[in-house]
């Protein structure tokens, strides 16, 4: 762990050190918790490393690298016995010798003079955070060898004069390290054949199966923790020729992607809760005027500010409702780096073959969270437009009707530019012509026309899926990316001898209502997993199956969870 | 190439008979037939408001979507498809009023469209309620005891906020109309074309008659287009009312300067059907 001011450079650092690992074969996780403040405030950085994957972080420290006073003092009960902290007494104002005394622990305090040899060595003291990162590479022996090329792509060729200081900071870190503490130190993480997996962020998984999905307007204003969306798009934007616009509110976000939709371009719209709640309105138009249309929500609690770097699950009434009447749309879950970005690919075929608003919804802590993953298999993955209709098509036809009546509810579509398919889209309700027409018959007809595209979608979504033993004692029933911790209990639980297994929910709308139920039906101990307060993702099955799970281990504190703190709080 | 008749429409309009945007509509369509436009190639984009009911009543490709967000809309579709000729049509409550952020932000972007407000200074779809372009002491149902603030100046507005280019027509004199549009479509760039437009059930102050006795044209008075300075002396004045063209500059439009366009393919003819993320992968490694 990594903990430290805001601003003090944590991020990039972290992440050069989880980068390197995953090049010297480890799984590695990042998780930043950030307090919301540009400069200040303490920020930490978990990276958990091990040969095999992990989907969630855990609370034992074995190395903390303490960048002020307040990681020490609240972090340096979580590191294990025989752990190390690394740190600057000499700027922090911290006595080591007196701090030994009070831990009482067996946690070595390595103290080094980290800005002090920074200037005097590199003569820049920017450098301290790369000395500390230098020592723990010496303490768990990884060659730092392996670091330079994470740095060469990092800084790339202009930054040899960077990557060369960098370097000789980590070597004077490992000297450290080497000189007194590498012997004892238990942990080593040395380095092994690079496998060439990735290391992303749930919001770059979306943007990779957006791309490859052919999306090519963006339309978005910033939202942590949805920003990330923008930026990565917008670096690819010249490369994949995607126009990426920083619009001028989500409002105008959400209705160019429906203009750009309309024009038959397929456009991504991601946002936040607040910036989701302003996309409303818009959803409810492009539910009415049949517009394909892809939407994402990463979740984080609260309006307005809120607390916008921590995490939550409380989004999903939100989400499922927006919009006036009865809007359709397809709301998808995803719980994982592989979801994010198969999702966030077929969320565009779904729009399209459904002529409807798509929006897939996950939390900040998989949104900006790292995971490591094999490289994404993109076979068999198929553009589907639907009933989109060339100009050869609709010259064969002398009525051309936008909205007609059609047995699955779909009609065929044509878009701006196409000979012999000009039509209006409206709010009014329209006739199969797409003319504003409020006959009740008509109304009736349509909204039918508009359900019934539900019903057919619902049978190609993801449903609900069991993960783990199929049958257990103990089933926890969760959303997004709590489904990492609660597949971490499982497997803590079954060295306790206690059988547990998952139900992970990844369609919130239309639901699978049959499925879930016949799932629910067999279960011994159903508890909810999720992240806030009203047991939502409860809520929401109850209403669509009629059963009421009582038991919830419920967490709204802005953190996420740990598979420790699912076990700690089962009766 | 467009005929009139062909960019009738099935539907027939309903405005209140007399009402402004007849003369709006007529010219509207003179404009594309004059231009020799396709109407599969026209795209029109509306708000919500009588006048944002312009587009189901033309033959041409059209979306009525939210009150005050139409600009977005025609956004969207211009950078979807940028050889389309995209036209925006709203009323004053539309667009100064809700929209009035979309506005000022879709100006400044350039892009190569018309934005046609059809400005009859009232709520005529809600009843008469005073809008911002409302006399101040108008009187109307949300401003029984008259209107106390002043009245946004669209014509100002636009010169301050880089539009480049700012016009006013009368529905009353469909020919100057028509003249107009023809002009703004044809610009390179943002056309503001603010049109009066009477509202013969709530404007009672606004008529016909009124904008007869006080308008003229500036072509007419020797007005030079490319005077920024004296465009706004023109925007400011009351007793007499200038139509015509106020300003016009040439800039480069957003979709000429954006990377992801540099192609010229609009992005709707762009094939999807295999697109390579590997070098995206790799950057993760």
């Amino acid at each position: 762990m990594i903990g430290g001011p805001a601003g003090s450079g944590i991020e990039k650092s972290g992440q050069i050190f989880a980068m390197s690992f995953v090049r010297g074969g480890y799984y590695a996780i990042s998780n930043m918790e950030h307090s919301s403040q540009i400069r200040g405030g303490n920020n930490f950085l978990r990276i958990r490393i091990d040969e095999v994957p992990h989907e969630v972080h855990v609370e034992e420290i074995d190395i903390m690298i303490a960048l002020d006073k307040q990681t020490i003092d609240e972090h340096i009960s979580e590191v294990v016995d025989g752990g190390a902290v690394i740190f600057d007494g000499e700027s922090l104002k911290i006595n080591a010798e007196e701090l030994a005394k009070e831990v009482k622990r067996d946690v070595r305090l390595i103290d080094v003079p980290l800005k002090k040899l920074a200037t005097e060595s590199l003569g820049n003291p920017v450098m301290a955070n790369m000395i500390a990162l230098g020592v723990m590479f010496g303490l768990v022996e990884f060659d730092i060898a392996g670091v330079k090329s994470v740095l060469e792509k990092a800084f790339g060729k202009k930054g040899a004069e960077i990557i060369e200081g960098n370097m000789k900071a980590l070597e004077i870190g490992k000297k450290i390290a080497d000189e007194k503490w590498t012997k004892d130190f238990e942990v080593k993480v040395t380095a092994k054949k690079n496998p060439n997996n990735m290391f992303l962020c749930g919001n770059d998984a979306l943007c990779l199966g957006a791309i490859k999905a052919g999306c090519k307007f963006v339309g978005e204003y910033p939202m942590t923790p949805s920003s990330s969306v923008l930026h990565f798009m917008a670096a690819w934007s010249q490369k994949y020729g995607i126009v990426v616009k920083h619009v001028e509110d989500e409002i105008a976000a959400a209705i160019s992607v429906i203009g750009a939709g309309f024009a038959g371009v397929r456009s991504l719209a991601a946002t936040s809760g607040g910036g989701f709640a302003l996309m409303s309105e818009a959803i409810g138009l492009a539910s009415m005027n049949e517009v394909p249309t892809v939407f994402v929500d990463v979740m984080r609690p609260g309006p307005a500010t809120g607390l916008p770097t921590r995490t939550g699950q409380g989004d999903l009434r939100q989400v499922i409702h927006a919009g006036q009447d009865d809007p359709i749309k397809i709301v998808l879950i995803a719980s994982d780096m592989e979801e994010c970005f198969r999702f966030g690919f077929e969320a565009f075929n779904l729009a399209e073959k459904y002529q409807l608003p798509v929006i897939l919804c996950f939390d900040k802590y998989i949104g900006e969270g790292y995971f490591t993953v094999a490289p994404f298999d993109e076979n068999g993955m198929k553009i589907e437009r639907g009933k989109l209709l060339l100009e050869k098509d609709l010259a064969k036809n002398s009525d051309f009707k936008r909205y007609e009546l059609t047995e699955d509810g779909v009609s065929p579509r044509s878009i701006p530019g196409q000979k012999g398919g000009v039509h209006r889209a409206t709010s009014d309700e329209h006739n199969e012509h797409g003319e504003i027409c409020e006959d009740a018959d008509n109304r009736k007809k349509m909204v039918e026309k508009r359900m019934k595209k539900l019903e057919v979608a619902l049978k190609e979504l993801p449903p609900p899926i069991i993960i783990g033993d199929k049958d257990a004692d103990i089933t926890f029933v969760t959303w997004t990316s709590s489904k990492g911790a609660c597949v971490e209990a499982c497997e803590m639980l079954k060295e306790k001898k206690i059988s547990a297994n998952v139900l992970l929910i990844r369609t919130a709308y239309p639901f699978h209502k049959k499925e879930t139920l016949e799932i629910l039906k067999k279960l011994k101990r159903p508890i909810l997993v999720e992240q806030n307060y009203t047991a939502q993702l409860g809520g929401l099955i109850a209403e669509h199956t009629g059963i009421l799970i009582e038991e919830k281990i419920l967490k709204y504190d802005g953190r996420p969870f740990t598979a420790k703190n699912i076990i700690e709080n089962l009766k | 190439m467009a005929t009139l008749q062909e960019l009738e429409t099935k539907d027939r309009s309903n405005w209140c008979p007399g009402c402004g945007n007849f003369g709006i509509q007529a010219a509207i369509k003179q404009a594309i037939v004059n231009l020799k436009l396709e109407p599969h190639n026209v795209m029109i984009s509306t708000g919500i408001g009588c006048g944002s009911k312009m587009n189901q009543w033309i033959e041409t490709y059209g979306f009525a979507g939210l009150h005050g967000r139409s600009l977005p809309i025609a956004m969207g579709a211009k950078l979807a498809n940028h050889s389309l000729t995209v036209i925006d049509v709203g009323g004053d409550g539309d667009g100064y009023g809700i929209g009035m952020g979309h506005f000022i932000h879709t100006m400044r972007r350039n892009f190569d469209m018309t934005y046609i407000v059809e400005n009859n200074q009232v709520y005529g779809l809600t009843l008469g309620q005073t809008s911002p372009t409302s006399e101040k002491g108008m009187k109307g149902p949300s401003t029984p005891f008259g209107i106390i603030e002043d009245p946004v100046n669209p014509i100002r507005l636009a010169l301050a906020g880089d539009c480049t280019f700012v016009a006013r027509g009368f529905a009353g004199d469909i020919p100057h109309l028509t003249s107009i549009l023809e002009q703004a479509i044809n610009h390179k760039g943002f056309a503001l074309v603010d049109v009066f437009q009477p509202c013969v059930t709530f404007n009672k102050i606004n008529t016909y008659a009124y904008f007869r006795q006080k308008v003229y044209k500036l072509e007419e008075s020797g007005h030079d287009v490319t005077n920024l300075e004296e465009a706004f002396k023109k925007a400011g004045e009351s007793e007499k009312l200038p139509i015509g063209i106020f300003y016009k500059v040439d800039k480069p439009t957003y979709e000429s300067s954006d990377v992801a366009l540099q192609d010229g393919v609009p992005r709707a003819n762009v094939d999807i059907s295999n697109v390579n993320v590997a070098e995206v992968m790799e950057s993760f490694m």
